[in-house]
């Protein structure tokens, strides 16, 4: 009831012409900036900040909040299009997204990630406000047992991502893992395979990684060919370039089950939009009827992480606002401008500042319609992009991957390594080993390994706590199933393989 | 089906020398500090089973190599045209088309959407990619010399001259707008900070 009202007095306060016509320029800053890889969210909350500080805080935040909304959709216009994941979450939309625009579908892609997003984006928002005491309560007692217990899962769940070969999957996985230990280990402090180099200390920038591994490598698988002409085809009737009503049925349940994941990924601190957009879609492949093709366009594929990723954004609002935990790099920042406000993020906010809050929070959904409204009638001006003949687009392509990479960290070395694994992705597509599972397991291997680690120091290395724990068990014990209800499944088609071979 | 056991094997050499690396790389890292596992624990237990699986799959490759040279005599076109067989892996979709050549049963009917100009498939070259990965090489090393624009505009004029050989108008005006234009979106209305090289 107190959240009812305090909710209407938000929007009460948020639907001011000030306030929206903040909002409206927050969104599209935050989807133009977002749309260029290397600058996710964080950063392009940190490049917009001091836009807002002469504002208001309510407005200013608001304007953020907007920005946030705006940069998230933006990560996955490059994902669809062009095969650049500009940020970890935006990885799992290329599977599916990328996809669909070679089939000439990039305008419902688009338009389902947009309506997704909203939708999504909705339910989390909903979720906080009526829930966030109660989430605030559970998300404390999730500690780096639980955490293992989930990272595990996750990581077993690249093997469904592994498409047709799980032990090609299995091996880049691996290697991905590899990869992410580069670097001071955060726990003894020691340097791992830095060879010497000072840039290794930090570890392989993931940007770097993942953009050369699909976006790079996309450019030179697709330079084998003359380039005369676009690439793909893409529709010319609008109506086309939209999603069906088909579409939409298809991916009702995916939107429906990412934004719960994600809401409840996200107000776990640290877990982020990645493992959220990546559990849901998983879950959505075991679950889809048109699962065989998840990873060749299917659309329910793109809806649901991109579900995830957004509905995230209201559940890693719980931790910050309630407990004054940043959950992830954008909420950081969010809590680096409320402290710049003069706001005191913790569990009193809510009492001491009901009349700033509110505002923002109601200016979310509000942010969330102007995201909509705005890019689906832009969904086939950008679906369009991908007319423009392929040799005048790839050069641009490998420019902005050079300038967004040379932007997080302004390293060359992180420019010559965005090339290394450019060439890396280009010989994993040749050999057929999916790029995918490298990418992921590169980003939670750590968060996996430094669960695991925290876990045995806490219980003095006792490995029973990942069982004594219920909610690690039963994350471990769902790992166990899929992997072997996986491997029972490709058991059979590689007997079958081999059976037909030898006859 | 040779093409894909190359392959295999070619992608367990790899794993392989990868999982060396970081297994000889991380001798002097202690598998366990204080009684918890150490620094050194994770990346050797992973590079070793990343070693063992890269030696499943290349038995695997070979155990199929042998099967398909049995079956060669009596089967002309091969019927293993499982998912397995042609995987295009991930969602990423692949170029299995151009491939698939005529020994190998034409089976990628029904994992590949794309719709690509079919009459090019004669024209694929192995060498443009690899030209072009040296070009986008060359011009990073050379960016902190250069500077940003002087060094993005190389590769892109080199791309179009060299690698496109298209010397119409649009293209070369292309090339010249794409970096300026990056520079002046990320450094002048981003803040992005940009190698500016001996112009800085």
């Amino acid at each position: 009831m107190e959240a009812l009202q305090g909710l209407a007095g938000g929007f009460a306060e948020a639907l001011t012409l000030t306030n929206l016509f903040f909002v409206l320029v927050g969104v599209t800053a935050g989807t133009l900036v977002g749309i260029l890889p290397g600058l996710g969210p964080p950063a392009t909350i940190a490049i917009l900040l001091p836009l807002t500080i002469n504002l208001e805080p309510a407005t200013g935040l608001i304007m953020l909040a907007g920005i946030y909304y705006g940069a998230k959709y933006g990560g996955s216009t490059t994902s669809i299009l062009l095969n650049i994941p500009g940020e970890s979450a935006s990885v799992v939309t290329c599977l599916d997204g990328y996809a669909m625009a070679r089939q000439g579908r990039a305008g419902p892609a688009l338009g389902i990630a947009a309506i997704g997003s909203f939708v999504a984006g909705t339910i989390g928002i909903i979720g906080f406000t009526f829930l966030a005491p109660l989430i605030a309560a559970v998300a404390i007692n999730i500690g780096p047992p639980e955490y293992a217990g989930i990272m595990v899962f996750a990581l077993t769940s690249v093997v469904l991502l592994a498409g047709d070969s799980v032990l090609k999957g299995l091996l880049a996985a691996l290697a991905g893992l590899l990869l992410a230990t580069v670097g001071i280990d955060i726990i003894s402090g020691a340097a791992r395979y830095t060879f010497g180099q000072t840039e290794f200390l930090d570890g392989i920038e993931f940007i770097a990684l993942s953009i050369g591994v699909f976006a790079v490598a996309e450019v030179m698988i697709n330079v084998e060919q003359k380039t005369g002409r676009p690439i793909f085809t893409v529709p010319r009737r609008l109506r086309e370039l939209m999603p069906t009503r088909q579409d939409l049925k298809q991916s009702r349940f995916a939107i429906l089950q990412g934004s719960v994941i994600g809401f409840v990924i996200g107000a776990l601190p640290g877990a982020g939009s990645t493992v959220a957009s990546f559990i849901s879609y998983t879950v959505q492949k075991r679950i889809s009827p048109n699962r065989e093709s998840f990873g060749k366009g299917a659309i329910d594929g793109v809806a649901a992480p991109e579900a995830a990723n957004n509905s995230e954004t209201g559940g890693a609002l719980i931790p910050l606002f309630s407990l004054g935990i940043p959950g992830s790099g954008t909420t950081a920042i969010l809590l680096g401008a409320l402290i710049l406000y003069g706001l005191d993020p913790g569990p009193l906010l809510f009492e001491e500042n009901p009349d700033i809050i509110w505002p923002i929070i109601a200016s979310m959904y509000l942010g969330n319609v102007m995201l909509l409204v705005l890019n689906l009638p832009l969904v086939p001006v950008f679906a369009s992009v991908l007319r423009i003949p392929y040799h005048l687009l790839y050069p641009g392509i490998l420019i902005v991957c050079i300038v967004g990479v040379y932007s997080v960290r302004n390293s060359i070395f992180d420019v010559v390594l965005l090339a290394v694994f450019g060439l890396v992705g280009y010989f994993m597509r040749k050999l057929d080993v999916p790029a995918a599972p490298l990418v992921l397991a590169f980003v939670l291997g750590p968060l996996a390994e430094r669960a695991v680690r925290q876990s045995l120091i806490i219980s003095q290395n006792d490995w029973t706590i990942f069982l004594t724990r219920p909610v690690a068990a039963v994350f471990l014990l769902l790992a166990l199933l899929l992997l072997g209800g996986s491997l029972v499944g490709r058991g059979r088609a590689a007997r079958k393989e081999v059976l037909e071979v030898d006859t | 089906m040779v093409r894909r056991v190359n392959a295999d094997l070619l992608a367990a050499s790899g794993f392989a020398a990868l999982a060396l690396v970081f297994l000889v790389g991380g001798r002097s890292l202690s598998l366990t500090a204080q009684g918890v596992p150490g620094p050194g624990l994770f990346p050797v237990l992973i590079a070793s089973v990343l070693l063992l699986l890269s030696v499943l799959l290349a038995v695997r490759a070979l155990v199929l190599r042998r099967g398909a040279e049995r079956s060669r005599s009596s089967a002309p076109s091969p019927t293993e045209v499982t998912p397995t067989a042609l995987a295009d892996g991930t969602g990423i979709a692949q170029h299995e088309v151009g491939y698939a050549g005529p020994s190998e049963g034409a089976a990628s009917g029904g994992t590949t959407t794309v719709t690509e100009p079919a009459a090019d498939e004669g024209s694929r070259s192995r060498v443009r990619p690899l030209l072009l990965w040296g070009l986008v090489l060359g011009s990073c090393l050379v960016l902190p010399v250069l500077g940003f624009v002087p060094a993005m505009l190389t590769l892109t004029l080199t791309l179009v001259l060299a690698i496109e050989r298209r010397h119409d108008v649009v293209a070369l005006a292309t090339a010249v707008v794409i970096p300026v234009a990056a520079y002046t979106l990320f450094a002048v209305l981003l803040d992005v900070r940009l190698p500016l090289g001996p112009f800085g």
